[in-house]
């Protein structure tokens, strides 16, 4: 308890510390929310404005444009019938962004490309492939599809809607990534404190290696300290983001601040270990923490946010040892995915990942003399 | 009894042997100068008695047991002073001696009681909430005293504690240490000054290159080697005859000129100096001023390894 104590207060007084690991975070936060504001404001979706020139009846094709043109929150398309003729004037006057003639083909015509333009062509190749399939199924098993026209379709709705949101929240996988990021700083605290027990690297340490404490209890209270101050500090991060910044994170807040208690774990047993194995100064270790978790950061996509998913398609192991990236998914898991498996799955990953780590500090703390000091 | 019993120790690095074939013993309630020039092996002595460091060969006992890292009971008992200060630069005054003193003493009052009494001793009292980037190289020097010792360790080594230190913090801490002495604790003191050494310590092992080239008290070393006295004359005009004369003098080992100084080294006790008092009235050679000298540790030093401690 009193060592406890004391490395609450000197964690706590450190004054660089707690700019890196408290306030950084919270100005990166801001930033990210200043830049992404504008950028979501640009992204926006318009809806699509489509004319229709029904030269022969396509019931089902119709039935999708009508599901698409509903006015609700995911509408796509704005739909009118109309003849050719009026197309091409729409069309030529810029009211439509194209127009589609439903003939045995289905043809669209458009005078630009954009993002509208994608939209409309998606909804006919979408539309194609789907009947494709239908009529494949039907040829080889026609029973197991009498109720699954409307279902393809349901589920083309479903597509659009999900292509549609992602893009708006693409700007969350940041705040994820800083959250990531955020917990790995928690080992710039273990590196310091570890520093400063050890024999070999520093005074106070040859001071404390000699006294009556077995180095596991010295380990532990450091470790126990250091995770209350960080969590704190993550608990902070949450709020501002949650509250100053007015980041959607859902409802699944519990699930959250446990991915972060793990995430704050798998942070300081990186730094104990990186604090363990190298035998140079305080300030070199900490350069080597900071450069690791800035690496972790980039490749879970913090400043390129293709890089995660380059990572995932070349190479997926990355993803998986990469703690920033497995805090990254596990909340891109609860926010998206209505089962827990997969973010239960990254919070096993940290654990592992932890328990390794801590495994491998303990291995090279076990040493108590030292060749030089 | 021995509180420390040093055998064949024998300590590496690398090529270099820090430590040769090293055999100490130290009586409980003494207080051992160990001293050397600077890189003779007295830290590593003291790091590797600590089980701090990994040693090649050689036994060690502290308190006649045997000591290794994980003697938590003999590490109990013990305090260490380092050369370099040994506190941390985000706690206070008497949060440092809390801290370390707390290692030690589970129990809060009586860890209030001890603090208080090493705070009284090193004479830190008015600057118990100061930082210690607050204090002046001595007081912080003092800091670093109280913060080994306030658990009142039964052994208590001090690795060069006066280093850059100022007269007053000093005499304050060569104060402390014979307190400390006096209420029972058995010191083992490094240093190159050799002045404290001579003031502070019972016997004095004196080192060069990892081996002991000599030990005993203060007395013991100074008459053990050939040098009995040293006589000082300060005269105006010095010329080669004078000091062609004073070679001739009964006893006399050396003549050296330094100056208008002429310092003549005796290796026979006696009469040296009304003798020589004599023989100058005689030739009626005028002179300022005349002192004799005893022999220093420096001069035991010289005489043994041909160097000066210092060096």
């Amino acid at each position: 308890m009193h060592l406890f104590v004391y490395n609450l207060k000197l964690l706590l007084r450190n004054k660089m510390m707690l700019f890196w690991t408290l306030l950084f975070p919270l100005i990166l936060a801001t930033l990210f929310n200043l830049a992404f504001s504008h950028l979501l404001d640009n992204e926006h979706f318009e809806i699509a404005k489509v004319a229709i020139v029904e030269v022969k009846e396509n019931k089902e094709f119709c039935n999708v444009l009508d599901e698409l043109s509903k006015e609700d929150d995911n509408q796509l398309l704005d739909v009118q019938y109309v003849s050719l003729n009026k197309a091409k004037d729409l069309l030529d006057n810029d009211k439509i962004d194209g127009y589609l003639v439903i003939d045995k083909e289905i043809e669209l015509t458009i005078n630009k490309n954009g993002i509208s333009q994608t939209i409309i062509q998606t909804v006919v190749d979408n539309y194609y492939s789907t009947v494709s399939t239908f009529k494949n199924i039907y040829e080889i098993k026609p029973q197991t599809i009498i109720n699954g026209v409307f279902n393809d379709l349901e589920m083309n709705k479903d597509y659009f809607k999900e292509e549609s949101s992602n893009h708006s929240d693409l700007t969350v996988i940041y705040f994820y990534t800083l959250i990531g990021m955020n917990c790995m700083f928690g080992g710039f605290s273990s590196i310091t404190l570890s520093t400063k027990m050890e024999g070999n690297l520093s005074r106070q340490g040859t001071r404390i290696t000699i006294s009556p404490i077995p180095k596991y209890k010295i380990l532990l209270s450091s470790s126990i300290a250091i995770f209350i101050i960080h969590y704190i500090k993550m608990l902070v991060l949450l709020a501002y983001l949650i509250y100053g910044l007015n980041v959607q994170f859902g409802d699944q807040i519990i699930y959250i601040m446990l991915l972060m208690a793990i995430g704050s774990l798998v942070g300081i047993s990186l730094g104990n270990c990186i604090s363990c194995i190298l035998k140079t100064s305080e300030d070199t270790k900490v350069s080597v923490g900071s450069s690791l978790s800035m690496l972790c950061s980039f490749f879970a996509g913090m400043m390129i946010i293709d890089m995660k998913y380059w990572v995932l398609e070349y190479f997926p192991l990355g993803a998986y040892i990469n703690p920033v990236s497995l805090i990254t998914d596990a909340l891109y898991a609860l926010y998206y995915y209505t089962t827990y498996d997969r973010y239960f799955f990254n919070v096993l990953c940290l654990l592992g990942m932890s328990t390794l780590l801590t495994f491998v500090s303990i291995i090279f703390m076990r040493r108590k003399q030292y060749d030089s000091i | 009894m021995n509180v420390i019993e040093v055998n064949h120790l024998v300590k590496r690095y690398g090529h270099v042997t820090a430590l040769d074939d090293f055999n100490l013993s130290v009586e409980e309630g003494e207080i051992l100068g160990l001293l050397g020039p600077n890189g003779s092996g007295k830290s590593t002595c003291i790091n590797t008695i600590l089980s701090l460091l990994k040693y090649d060969q050689g036994t060690i006992k502290i308190f006649n047991q045997d000591m290794h890292p994980n003697r938590y009971d003999l590490k109990a008992d013990i305090g260490v002073v380092f050369q370099e200060v040994a506190v941390f630069d985000e706690l206070s005054v008497k949060e440092n001696i809390d801290y370390f003193c707390g290692l030690y003493i589970k129990d809060k009052k009586k860890r209030k009681e001890y603090i208080k009494d090493a705070v009284e001793l090193v004479g830190l009292q008015d600057f118990l909430k100061y930082k210690p980037k607050q204090l002046s190289g001595g007081l912080l020097r003092r800091l670093n005293i109280a913060c080994g010792i306030a658990h009142k360790p039964k052994l208590i080594f001090l690795d060069e504690p006066t280093v850059a230190v100022d007269p007053q913090s000093r005499n304050h801490i060569l104060e402390g240490i014979k307190t400390l002495n006096e209420r029972g604790a058995t010191i083992v003191y490094t240093t190159h000054y050799m002045e404290e050494v001579e003031m502070l310590c019972h016997r004095i092992v004196i080192m060069d290159k990892g081996r002991i080239i000599a030990s005993g008290s203060n007395d013991e070393l100074k008459n053990s080697i050939e040098l009995s006295e040293r006589i000082s004359i300060v005269i105006e005009d010095i010329d080669k005859e004078i000091i062609n004369c004073f070679h001739q003098l009964e006893g006399v080992m050396k003549v050296e000129v330094e100056d208008n100084i002429i310092h003549i080294s005796y290796k026979s006790k006696g009469n040296n100096l009304s003798q020589l008092m004599d023989y100058l009235n005689q030739h009626h050679i005028k002179y300022n001023r005349l002192y004799s000298e005893r022999p220093t540790l420096n001069d035991v030093f010289l005489e043994l390894t041909g160097k000066e401690l210092r060096d």
